[in-house]
């Protein structure tokens, strides 16, 4: 484990919890950076509330694992969904679907109205109807340039797993897109 | 043409533009995870991280807030006071010593302004950017950190000077605003250079604290933090240099003195900080009447944080010394807090000594 690895601050951390400064000088922008992309200004919170939880795990931190960026983006991606639904509890569509008993859990389908206001209506349209997991998997495999094996480690999950998920939901939204109307090469918004 | 990546671009695209996290946003971030890091393990005080001493001067403002136990306290309210235009909570007391009195200069404000048109009638050094030499002090660990400063606005950084030889990843640096604003205020009267620095620094390096419109204590709050991180920049580029003395100049209750320093004449500069804390209950009024649900929460942070953590008012020096002739920064002296409200072992001083000089960037193999 080299010296300077994030696992190796961590691991000095827990001796000398201050040091635990520098891992927040390291990734703070891109924490900051997908929790904004995913939750708008409420991001701005979640991301130091990223940290704030990393601290309080850092003991079961993975050693083996220099770099900590994928379990950051996990935590963060964690919170972001738990704000995501806290957000959007109570509305009376998500009622109803829960009544007609349509899904176990009506927000793990639907993009809820405070994620949807920050991905814009477009990418909204394309990625609604995808199962949160998916969703989850899919985000940071291309928004943060993360392998397959990284964004196991961020979800928590095995790696075939991941390709499942990642799989499934490009086929979801290639066919969402062609419901739309949209063609994955128009790169515009 | 279409190929199988084509809907993973077409997301890439979709991605929501953000912004970089700006400075008060970082600095609040940062102070609520060593506080919380501080409270989680009832640390008897809290000192940096050893690599915040040797890391980019582009963080080294960051880094002197989050010194120590006490320094925390202000980084967190400067925070809160930056996002949410608040009350000020770092107050430089007003004495007899004001920078300008109706206009007129002090003798601590003629002191700078000499150096300032010394600086400006020298010739410059030869060099296209800036090398400055660090080495810090904090209890007893010590590090270094060398920036290169490119007179295009790209900046270098390694721990030492052998270091920018490898260095990647150009970046502009983040006072570039400030010292392009102390450019322009080279030969201006001192209230004007104040005027048009703040105008400068408020729109670019602190949007959300409405610079213009704050308190004279506050706006002398950030007029110090930034020329104090900006004066080892701005060694060798006489126009910058100049401006930068005449906004500090200006400072209400900054003492200049005459001094030597390994035997050289130099400038010492001082100014005290009064640190008066805001209460919980001035911290939960203000988010009762704050519409951004973003600085709601920091002020019921902040105010959450008094509760379980009282923080006494207390003063803070700070004292950068200067070559009498050249301007170069030499030494920066931080007490950690000041005896006056700092119980012992608790306040954490920091020297740092410089070594500036101007090169060329070709000699590093960089542009």
């Amino acid at each position: 484990m080299p010296d300077d690895s994030d696992a190796a601050v961590i691991a000095r951390s827990l001796a000398d919890p201050e040091l635990f400064g520098e891992l927040f000088d390291r990734h703070w922008p891109a924490v900051y950076r997908y929790c904004r992309s995913r939750a708008g200004t409420d991001g701005e919170d979640l991301a130091a509330e990223t940290f704030r939880l990393a601290f309080d795990r850092r003991a079961t931190y993975e050693l083996d694992r220099p770099d900590a960026r994928p379990w950051l983006l996990g935590l963060a991606t964690n919170l972001i969904r738990n704000h995501l639904r806290s957000c959007s509890r109570g509305t009376r569509a998500l009622e109803r679907l829960a009544e007609a008993g349509s899904v176990d859990d009506p927000t793990d389908t639907i993009i809820e109205r405070t994620e949807a206001a920050q991905l814009g209506p477009t990418l909204a349209q394309a990625l609604d109807g995808m199962p949160s997991r998916d969703r989850d998997a899919l985000l940071l495999f291309a928004w943060n340039d993360l392998s397959y094996e990284e964004v196991g480690v961020a979800l928590n999950v095995p790696v075939g797993t991941v390709a499942s998920r990642i799989s499934r939901a490009r086929l979801q939204l290639r066919a969402r897109l062609a419901e739309l109307g949209c063609r994955p090469e128009q790169t515009g918004s | 043409m279409v190929d199988d990546n084509d809907d993973l671009r077409w997301l890439k695209a979709q991605r929501p533009s953000v912004e970089p996290p700006d400075a008060a946003t970082t600095l609040w971030a940062r102070a609520a995870v060593l506080a919380h890091a501080e409270q989680s393990q009832q640390l008897p005080h809290l000192v940096a991280p050893t690599a915040a001493e040797s890391r980019p001067a582009a963080r080294r403002g960051l880094a002197r807030f989050l010194r120590g136990r006490r320094a925390l306290a202000v980084a967190a309210a400067a925070a809160v006071v930056a996002a949410a235009g608040v009350a000020a909570v770092v107050g430089i007391p007003h004495t007899s010593d004001k920078g300008l009195v109706n206009s007129v200069p002090t003798a601590q404000a003629k002191t700078l302004l000499a150096l300032s048109s010394r600086v400006l009638a020298a010739p410059a050094p030869p060099g296209d950017a800036t090398l400055v030499q660090r080495t810090t002090t904090l209890s007893s660990r010590q590090s270094t950190g060398a920036d290169l400063y490119l007179d295009n606005g790209h900046y270098y950084y390694a721990p030492t000077v052998a270091g920018l030889h490898d260095a990647t990843g150009v970046v502009d640096y983040d006072l570039k605003p400030a010292i392009e604003a102390a450019a322009g205020v080279a030969t201006a009267d001192p209230q004007t250079a104040r005027a048009a620095f703040l105008q400068a620094i408020g729109s670019t390096l602190y949007p959300k604290v409405g610079l213009p419109d704050a308190t004279r204590a506050q706006q002398d709050n950030y007029i110090w933090i930034t020329a104090i991180d900006a004066l080892g920049a701005a060694y060798g580029r006489p126009e910058v240099l100049a401006g930068m003395l005449n906004v500090l100049a200006t400072i209400d209750g900054l003492t200049v003195a005459h001094d030597t320093y390994q035997g050289r004449p130099v400038l010492e500069l001082t100014l005290t900080a009064h640190v008066v804390p805001s209460s919980p209950e001035a911290l939960r009024a203000e988010a009762a009447k704050a519409t951004d649900a973003g600085i709601r929460r920091k002020l019921l942070w902040a105010a959450k944080q008094r509760d379980s953590h009282p923080e006494a008012p207390y003063t803070d020096v700070e004292t950068p010394t200067l070559n009498d002739q050249t301007g170069a920064l030499l030494v920066y002296q931080d007490d950690g807090g000041g005896p006056q409200a700092v119980a012992a072992g608790e306040g954490v001083a920091v020297t740092i000594t410089y070594d500036v000089s101007r090169v060329a960037a070709a000699d590093y193999g960089l542009r």
